[in-house]
């Protein structure tokens, strides 16, 4: 095979040049050109006293600001405390982990552009992925151009595993289209008198959110709710009034809320002022993000519910130093659950590089599909798709903060049912 | 597609009016501005959200009222505006072609700065009253929406008497008929023309203040607003003001009656069907003259 | 030889070798993808010069025909397989007859107004691709098989090099296009509407069948460049191609090279695109590339209208004419 050859090819010069770029005439300082948003600079004085390696680079292209800036800026947090954990300890394989993150302003096509810089120009050694799908459904295949493994915090759409790619690791437990699950199951435990009649769904046109929401219609269906109202809206809207004065008049005993965080706060603020009372309120992303969801709504955020893969009282393995270098790092504010998911990537990242003893990623796509990884959040192992095994878990916030309800085997407290009016 | 109920029908009809009264607002200064220097300014929408960061930045600092502010950012920019018209505009030569890309250059170049100083995250202005409603038999009223649509139209009221009350806007109004002869009975055209564009301008900071509190904003946005307005004057008659207050009503409704029957997607898309509709059936707009003029 | 050289056939052959060796000059993928940037600017603000140059109509539409033809490409190379390098040069002539029936509606407005409704023409088409989801996949945008040639994939370290040789022979193509059209009776006649519609009209042009034409041919190069585009980024977005600023970058580069000139518009993309790739580059996500770009466009508007090629020939001329006068009458 051509391909096959020119991929041989490829391997040898990048492989000599690993070798020019150790030897000794080498001085392979990093081109200060570029002002990338944060970069972990190897620190001089903790040099070991072997010769000096290079840092392996890992690379990323990060929403920091624009619509997914919430969740982006958690999974930045979660990447730097990765990289500033490895680095105390020795670094990997003795080197030390220089992180680039640029910000794409979620835009994809910045993200895209991103990636292409990173490994072309840049010439990083590994990736890592961006916050949600909308922007790891492009960006892998940048990735998968390139040979480069992709290991991802927050892109589980069900298009994200139906392009045929293999070198994509979604590092949380469950891809969307199950993340919903257990809510559904918590609704229909609920006593019959109890339990909703009618739902709407008013979604994002957003694969990840509707990926969600999407996958619960069904079943909710099937569990003999009625749904009332379906709606898409564009990523940039903004007025929600008159599809809250709509879904007001309808009045459905549950609302499911395809959102990121931005639009979450819009869409509740717009029933509030439409006088929506729902019996039930399920939101994707945003009352996931414990400190600005809180500052956003206040007193109104009592009782919604959303999906959660990961929480800091969890005492899976790894967990507790995670959290204690968090605050160590961050201060005491709550830790978001994008933070532990950017996080559990670098884990998933530092165990196939031990594994391999080295940065070939045509060997650690090889290694993920085979192994099991200890994480945050729990043991995670990926199908040949790079879906993940396990299953997630509902939140409802409860004066001020989020708990987690269900499923019984991470219950911290009990769900209340109906919610209070916002 | 689903018709709605009579409550839903009036309901949404009352947030299409109050929306409607702030987009009139917002169009007045862009249609003010055409009306007597011929210039289509592109970077309005910019000045609109520069008018809302400043707004935002004094909520955040002072906790000062977004409706309060006004009485500042309206003078500030009146000036910027004067200025601008003094410096830029006034060198350019044959407006008619090229004030489009100079105002776009213009808008790029704010977009960029506000872009660097607040990134493009989505911020917004929330006054203690922001999620308050007022019940009006049945009728649910969100108080930022009213208050909008009140300061909305006692600006649109002082413009008003300005230009019919004032020597200088019976001046600018004479420019809009005949500049020639306006300038034949005395009429500084450059004076009337800073003064026109700092008040185009001051028109809006106070669009930016309610738009600050009612929508969210980000450096970005900046074109859909320069499209909604630009749509509004097509639609309203370039250069006149009651053309736009009524195209801003009518846009306003249809853009949330669409919304509830046929869904949240299309409802911007109301603005450019309007807008070539216009265009193929009646140039001139609802009240204004035809817009081919000569380039 | 030598005067061959200096005509325009001679030009573009100069151009045409010297795009052919650059890349074995430059293996680095980097400045691979600066050249192909670039050379796609070229072909965009050549193409764009030909209503907007030619005939005086500014455009700012043409992001909608940029977007149109990457849609296509995307559609057909992801449902049936077609090559985007050979189906993109008839599924432009689709984006053709769309932008004549845009182009019948705009040009019955002249100046500013002309320019509003084509930056409304790039509105409309982003909603679309926003709302036919079916068919765009909404504001996820659609992704493409990667780029190869029967079946095989082309490698990582070469695949820039086919995009850069297509685009080299698409902007060689529509310089000859656009030279052509400038010493055509067709080309007089757009530059008769520039100078004064009215008068053109009298003298018997049909004012808008030459306008509207104007505007279809122009559209079809820039169709051409934004399907190889989605291809080459095997990925395609509403808010990205149907950008209004994309539409001003043709104007800009156009503006700054010369405007209805033949080569000024492939000067200012030489100039203007290198630079924005370096502005974003250094500046990352923040947005003050947009800064930079407007105000070069604010000064150029301000200080140098004509653009550079006319600033430099004429000053050429006022030399020439005060060294030798006697020469001017050869």
């Amino acid at each position: 095979m051509k391909s096959k050859l020119l991929h041989l090819i490829a391997s040898i010069v990048l492989i000599s040049m690993l070798i020019t770029a150790c030897g000794p005439a080498a001085t392979a300082a990093p081109v200060a050109t570029e002002a990338p948003v944060a970069t972990t600079a190897p620190v001089a004085t903790e040099a070991p006293t072997a010769a000096p390696e290079p840092p392996i680079k890992i690379g990323a292209s990060l929403p920091l600001t624009g619509d997914f800036s919430g969740p982006g800026t958690a999974a930045k947090k979660g990447y730097d405390l990765w990289a500033d954990m490895v680095n105390k300890s020795g670094g990997l394989l003795g080197r030390q982990v220089e992180l680039t993150i640029y910000d794409n302003a979620s835009n994809p096509d910045t993200a895209v552009a991103d990636y292409e810089k990173l490994i072309t120009q840049d010439k990083v050694d590994l990736v890592v992925g961006p916050f949600s799908s909308k922007l790891v459904i492009p960006t892998s295949e940048v990735a998968n151009k390139y040979g480069y493994a992709f290991p991802e915090p927050a892109g589980g759409a069900p298009h994200v595993f139906d392009r045929g790619l293999t070198n994509i690791f979604f590092c949380q437990p469950a891809s969307s289209d199950v993340q919903g699950v257990p809510f559904v199951n918590y609704i229909m435990a609920l006593p019959e008198a109890s339990r909703p009649k009618t739902f709407a769904v008013i979604s994002q046109d957003d694969p990840f959110t509707l990926g969600v929401v999407e996958a619960m219609e069904p079943l909710l269906i099937a569990g003999g709710l009625t749904e009332v109202l379906k709606e898409k809206y564009a990523p940039d809207t903004k007025d929600f009034s008159s599809i809250a004065a709509k879904v007001a008049d309808l009045n459905p005993d549950l609302i499911l809320g395809g959102t990121m965080f931005d639009d979450s706060v819009a869409q509740i603020k717009a029933y509030i002022q439409a006088g929506y009372q729902p019996r039930g309120a399920f939101f994707t992303t945003g009352p996931s993000l414990p400190v600005e969801f809180d500052q956003a709504l206040g007193t109104a955020t009592e009782g919604i519910f959303s999906a959660m893969s990961w929480f800091e009282e969890s005492t899976t393995e790894t967990n507790p130093e995670f959290v204690a270098a968090y605050h160590a790092m961050y201060g005491s504010e709550a830790i978001a659950e994008d933070s532990a998911n950017a996080f559990t990537v670098g884990q998933v990242l530092q165990q196939a590089v031990e594994g391999t003893q080295g940065v070939d990623n045509a060997q650690l796509i090889t290694y993920m599909h085979a192994t099991t990884f200890k994480t945050v959040v729990g043991p995670l192992a990926f199908n040949e798709l790079g879906q993940p095994k396990g299953s997630f878990m509902t939140l409802q916030w409860q004066g001020g903060t989020y708990k987690i309800i269900a499923p019984d085997y991470a219950k911290q407290v009990d769900g209340i049912w109906p919610k209070p009016n916002w | 597609m689903s018709l709605p109920s009579a409550h839903l029908f009036i309901q949404t009809l009352i947030l299409g009016i109050l929306v409607g009264g702030v987009y009139a607002l917002m169009a007045s200064g862009l249609t003010l501005i055409f009306g007597v220097m011929k210039v289509i300014n592109v970077a309005h929408g910019a000045f609109l959200i520069l008018g809302a960061y400043l707004t935002y930045l004094l909520f955040q600092w002072f906790k000062l009222d977004p409706i309060i502010s006004i009485a500042i950012t309206m003078p500030l920019f009146f000036l910027f505006g004067w200025l601008l018209q003094k410096y830029v505009f006034s060198r350019i030569e044959s407006p008619e072609q090229t004030s489009v890309l100079v105002t776009f250059a213009l808008a790029l170049i704010l977009e960029g700065l506000l872009g660097a100083i607040f990134q493009t995250t989505a911020r917004s202005v929330t006054p203690s009253y922001s999620t308050a409603t007022i019940i009006l038999a049945t009728y649910r009223i969100p108080v930022t929406r009213l208050a909008g649509f009140v300061t909305a139209l006692v600006v649109l009221l002082i413009l008003y008497y300005v230009l019919e009350r004032t020597r200088l806007g019976r001046a600018v109004r004479a420019t809009i008929q005949d500049p020639r002869a306006a300038q034949l009975v005395g009429v500084k055209i450059s004076m009337v023309s800073a003064f026109t564009f700092a008040l185009g301008v001051s028109t809006a900071a106070a669009g930016g203040s309610l738009l600050s509190m009612i929508y969210t904003f980000n450096p970005a946005s900046q074109g859909d607003w320069v499209a909604k307005t630009l749509a509004i004057i097509v639609l309203g008659g370039m250069g006149s003001l009651p053309g736009a207050l009524i195209a801003s009503l009518i846009l306003g409704v249809m853009e949330q009656l669409t919304a509830i029957i046929v869904t949240l997607y299309w409802s911007p898309i109301v603005f450019y069907v309007f807008l070539f509709l216009t265009l193929i059936v009646r140039p001139q707009g609802l009240m204004g003259e035809v817009i081919r003029e000569k380039g | 030889m030598l005067k061959f050289f200096r005509s325009t056939p001679g030009l573009v052959a100069i151009l045409f070798v010297v795009g052919l060796i650059s890349p074995w000059v430059m293996p680095n993928q980097y400045y691979q993808h600066i050249i192909v940037m670039t050379l796609m600017a070229a072909v965009m603000a050549s193409s764009w010069n030909i209503i907007g140059g030619y005939a005086g109509y500014t455009s700012l539409g043409h992001a909608a025909f940029f977007g149109l033809g990457g849609y296509l490409v995307a559609w057909t190379n992801t449902h049936y397989g077609w090559h985007p390098f050979i189906s993109v040069w008839f599924l432009s002539l689709i984006v053709v007859a769309v932008a004549l029936v845009m182009g019948w509606i705009a040009l019955r407005t002249q100046g500013s107004a002309f320019v509003v409704v084509t930056i409304a023409i790039v509105f409309i088409f982003r909603l679309l691709a926003l709302n036919l989801g079916s068919i765009t996949n909404g504001a996820n945008g659609m992704t493409q098989p990667r780029p190869g040639w029967g079946g095989a994939q082309w490698s990582p370290e070469l695949f820039k090099i086919p995009f850069l040789y297509f685009f080299l022979v698409l902007l060689c193509l529509t310089i000859f296009a656009s030279w052509w059209i400038r010493n055509s009776k067709f080309g007089l006649g757009l530059i008769a509407i520039r100078e004064d519609e009215g008068k053109a009209e009298s003298v018997g042009i049909d004012t808008m069948m030459y306008k509207v034409l104007a505007f279809g041919i122009s559209a079809y190069f820039v169709a051409v460049a934004g399907g190889i585009y989605s291809y080459l980024f095997t990925y395609i977005e509403p808010g990205f191609v149907f950008d209004v600023f994309v539409s001003v970058t043709m104007v800009l580069m156009a503006i700054l090279g010369g405007r209805g000139t033949l080569w000024g518009p492939v000067l200012g993309a030489f100039i203007m695109q290198p630079l924005s790739i370096w502005v974003v580059g250094a500046f990352g996500g923040s947005s003050i590339h947009l800064t930079v770009f407007g105000g070069i466009l604010l000064l150029v508007m301000l200080f140098m209208p004509q653009g550079i090629l006319p600033a430099v020939s004429e000053s050429l001329n006022r030399r020439k004419q005060v060294q030798s006068p006697a020469q001017e009458a050869k």
